[in-house]
């Protein structure tokens, strides 16, 4: 009995301990969980109504409306943070971050209530502090570090910056600066500047010092802790350095030419970067050489740098190192995805996360490559520093065909390791499908063969062997110089009847969708006439509609953006939407943060992926719009709100100054002098309404509504308008 | 029978912008709109006479507005107009009546009815002038007061600006230039028997400012 309980515990601790450990093979992106925090759900007005009866009159910096219009502007954009999906929550990197935090403040209970620490996806190295108690550390940080008790240490300077309320105090006395107000009153414009980036930087070192003291009450050790500083000067770098491998991108039948690599890569700036004069922080060896001589002073202590455990720590790196992967995707900094994937490659060999992101990257960059936009996405290699060179060294190379090529024949490997996959399953044929259409005769002069064996042996030579067979066969491989390489690239791949059925398919495809081509200039102009008539309308009878947005800009003011009219109009918007739904009779389903009960974590989670989908399809918009790196998530959103139609739409309003030279104008006819008055007194107002409804199965347009009005967001323009879309989408076309 | 076919035109006019009404989204699903409308304006003599204030006029115009499709409107009215004519030593009162038809376009970027129109259309005048009138020239002395009973005609082109104040509330406001065009003879009265009061409308083009109120019916 006591052994079968021994046994039984011992099978308990390994279950728990595999459900705890992360499944890298089968990674997805970091996502929000368990129950949304109420601040995410709350009004922006409601939450900048409380913090503003929390001033401190007696404060020094508590000069009324500077503090005011502070407190407005943060609260606003910290929401628009919230709410953006950039932000997890109840996830394994918060969660984490969390058990940092109560380490580091385990003495000091009240000051960690006070807190709440979020994880943020964003590749930048940094983390904030905002006045009211959030603490947000990005993913390209948590990458970067070397031990739990460096994420503790910046965790204790940003709570010290949220201590000394920085956020708020470098506002206001960035105004003074600005007013010329008391001391700053005759001095000049460069020493007010230089005055601004002091006080910046006196807040650095005082949150730093500061910070130290607050760790040094925690039980993490102190030794070593000033290597953070060299973290954050080389943050901008790869979370590590090492050689990248020639044959990596290489396959059995494609070898690149030594010309394409450096024979030695630049070496690392010992400065790092960000030290450039104007900086707001001062001298990271200065901030350095200030804690080392803090920590010298100390005595050895006994402490140690991992409180929470240094597999959770390594666990959570990894995550965030796997995220870095992701994100330097959907920012397009395709190299950089490569070379994370590659890196983390190194430890988890085929993962599916990781070929899928560089498959992908390796598509977009060919996509741009073919679109002649390469230059807009592709670091020089001259630009970079480190092990990185080599591999911009070697996509710098390339011409749109060789990267074609390169993409297509390393998707094609990946499929065949990962057959069931289906992103790369239409990630190849939709890299065939640019092969057709941009490459077509580069296609047919490819080997299909081993040119060595392709090319028939001289009859009338009886030795197939024999002298000058050997000497054309060669002439034949170096015809093409150095990008002669490229021609066997699809030797391998043309011996599987799959691929070349999927050429087929995309000559097919592509021969469909060029119908238009033999038509005259007149029928041309005909068809895309009735195109644009019947796109007028769509002809269904549900759709999702993606976080309305509604925004109210006054130039006329010192802070152009209505914020609190903005949240008013915003919530009239949605209530629009939904009455005029209605009145059209269409099934109307608003996702929209604000809407959310605190348990539809996945709704929230699924505006997240809707308003990512959206934003890259707008960054690719030279190149007409990738492929979704998930489209079977896309397909779930479909599937789930029984759709395929999402529209993102929005009231934009600008009020400006009244408009002399139209007023002037009117003035001068007579006749339409009272139109000039009015035009002399009153702000000149435009607004754009604008409604974009995407086909999420094909990635395309499928409506587009966009109106400029010359007025205000008057309650009749926006009801029309409203309906007017919601009557396009619902009536069927023609 | 010339009435009765005009009727059968304008029943079949209205049934088929019936047919197309239903395609179109009005404001809010109402494409039909009742407006009571007041033109005034100093009304300037052109041509034989120098250029002057001659008329002032004041009309007050019923109309019935059909969305015809996002950018056209289909405008029919009744004018109902009081016009006072300042020649010289006369001070001649006229009143007329008539109906118009006509369009209004919405070039910018709203359906109809909202926003910026230009109108253009053609009005009939019933004219009933009873008070003093200039037989000859004003250096004649042969004065006369009689009532007299003549039809005329007129295009007008108009630009003007529509929006909706309360739920079912229209205001507008504008422009309009009316241009005689030639005299007709009424159904109502006798043809004008004196060329000269003939050639006053006909001389005469009418920029008046106009506001209106209406009822988005259905």
């Amino acid at each position: 009995m006591k052994y079968r309980l021994i046994l039984g515990l011992l099978l308990v601790g390994i279950f728990l301990q595999r459900l705890s450990a992360q499944n890298w093979d089968h990674y997805t992106p970091i996502q929000a969980s368990g129950e949304i925090p109420a601040e995410f759900l709350s009004l922006s007005s409601f939450k900048f109504a409380r913090e503003k009866e929390n001033l401190n009159p007696a404060d020094h910096h508590s000069n009324g409306k500077p503090q005011e219009d502070f407190l407005l502007q943060s609260q606003f954009l910290i929401d628009e943070l919230l709410i953006s999906g950039k932000v997890l929550f109840n996830d394994p990197l918060s969660l984490y971050l969390g058990k940092v935090a109560d380490k580091l403040l385990a003495s000091r209970p009240e000051l960690r209530q006070e807190l709440r620490i979020y994880a943020v996806k964003s590749s930048s190295a940094n983390a904030f502090a905002t006045n009211n108690g959030i603490i947000f550390v990005n993913t390209g940080l948590l990458a970067q570090l070397e031990n739990e008790a460096q994420l503790a240490y910046i965790l204790a300077h940003e709570i010290q910056h949220y201590l000394g309320k920085h956020p708020l105090n470098q506002y206001v006395e960035t105004i003074r600066i600005d007013q010329g107000a008391g001391m700053f009153k005759r001095q000049s414009l460069d020493e007010r500047l230089l005055a601004k980036t002091n006080y910046s930087r006196e807040l650095e070192l005082e949150a730093d010092l500061k910070g130290l003291d607050l760790y040094l009450e925690s039980a993490y050790d102190p030794a070593g802790l000033d290597q953070v500083f060299d973290v954050l000067r080389w943050s901008y770098l790869p979370f590590d350095e090492v050689p990248f491998s020639r044959e990596f991108l290489q396959t059995e039948h494609i070898t690149y030419p030594e010309s394409y690599f450096l024979q030695s890569v630049s070496g690392i700036n010992p400065e790092g970067e960000g030290e450039e004069e104007g900086n707001n922080h001062p001298s990271l060896n200065k901030r350095q050489a200030a804690i080392a001589n803090r920590l010298a002073s100390l005595p050895k202590s006994s402490k140690s740098h991992n409180l929470v455990g240094e597999n959770e720590f390594k666990n959570a790196r990894e995550m965030a190192r796997f995220e870095l992967s992701h994100l330097f995707y959907q920012q397009r900094e395709y190299q950089k995805a490569i070379y994370n994937s590659y890196l983390l490659g190194r430890d988890h060999g085929h993962n599916l996360y990781l070929q899928k992101n560089i498959c992908q990257s390796l598509y977009a960059l060919a996509r741009y490559a073919n679109a002649r936009h390469l230059g807009d996405v592709l670091q020089a290699s001259s630009a970079c520093e480190g092990e990185i060179q080599q591999l911009a060294s070697l996509l710098e190379h390339f011409t749109d065909y060789e990267m074609t090529t390169v993409a297509l024949a390393h998707t094609w490997d990946r499929h065949l390791e990962f057959p069931q996959d289906p992103d790369l399953d239409s990630l190849v044929n939709a890299l065939l499908l640019e092969m057709v259409e941009h490459h077509g005769d580069f296609l047919d002069r490819l080997y299909r063969e081993s040119p060595a064996d392709s090319l028939p042996a001289d009859p009338s030579n009886g030795d197939p062997n024999g002298k000058y067979d050997k000497l054309r066969r060669n002439r034949e491989n170096e015809k093409y110089g150095e990008k002669g390489y490229i021609y066997s690239a699809f030797v391998g791949m043309f011996a599987h009847p799959d691929f070349r059925l999927r050429l087929e398919n995309a000559k097919a495809s592509f021969n469909q969708t060029d119908s238009t081509a033999h038509l005259t200039f007149r029928e041309r102009k005909k068809a895309l006439r009735k195109a644009r008539k019947e796109g007028k309308s769509l002809g269904t009878d549900q759709i999702v509609m993606v976080q309305p947005l509604f925004q109210k800009i006054d130039r006329r003011k010192e802070i152009p953006v209505r914020y609190i009219a903005g949240e008013t109009g915003q919530r009239t918007f949605t209530t629009m939407l939904s009455e005029n739904a209605e009145m059209v009779g269409l099934g109307l389903n608003l996702l929209e943060v604000s809407r959310l009960q605190t348990s539809q974590v996945a709704e929230f989670n699924d505006i997240a992926r809707l308003n990512d989908w959206i934003s890259d399809r707008f960054a690719h918009d030279e190149v007409g719009g990738l492929l979704p790196p998930d489209q079977a998530e896309i397909d779930r959103l479909v599937q789930k709100y029984g759709t395929r139609y999402f529209a993102w739409t929005g009231t934009l309003s600008l009020t400006e100054k009244p408009n002399t030279y139209l007023g002037c104008f009117y003035l001068a006819l007579v006749y339409t002098a009272p139109l000039g008055v009015y035009h002399l007194l009153s702000p000149s107002r435009n607004t754009l309404y604008f409604t974009l409804v995407y086909d999420l199965k094909t990635g395309g347009i499928a409506l587009a509504n966009l109106a400029s009005i010359g007025a205000g967001a008057r309650y009749d323009l926006m009801q029309s308008n409203i309906y007017d879309t919601l009557l396009r989408i619902k009536q069927k076309p023609g | 029978m010339k009435i009765r076919i005009a009727i059968l035109v304008l029943l079949m006019g209205l049934g088929l912008q019936g047919i197309a009404q239903h395609l179109v989204p009005g404001y809010q699903g109402k494409r039909n709109i009742f407006v009571a409308q007041y033109f005034a304006g100093s009304n300037f003599e052109y041509g034989a006479y120098s250029s002057r204030v001659s008329i002032i006029d004041s009309r007050f115009t019923l109309a019935y507005e059909a969305i015809l499709s996002r950018r056209l409107v289909l405008d029919v009215t009744y004018d109902l107009a009081r016009a006072n004519l300042y020649r010289y030593l006369d001070r001649d009162k006229m009143f007329c009546h008539g109906p118009g038809f006509g369009f209004k376009t919405y070039p910018r970027g709203l359906p109809a009815p909202l926003g910026v129109n230009l109108s253009a259309g053609a009005k009939l005048l019933f004219v009933h002038s009873n008070d003093s009138l200039n037989l000859g020239s004003s250096s004649s002395g042969i004065w006369k007061t009689d009532t007299s009973n003549f039809g005329n005609s007129q295009i007008y082109l108009g630009i003007g600006y529509t929006n909706v104040i309360a739920k079912r509330i229209v205001f507008d406001y504008g422009l309009e230039l009316s241009l005689p065009i030639w005299g007709v003879k009424t159904i109502l009265g006798k043809y004008d028997p004196y060329e000269n009061q003939r050639l006053r409308w006909f001389y005469h083009y009418l920029l008046n400012v106009k506001i209106g109120i209406g009822i988005l019916a259905f």
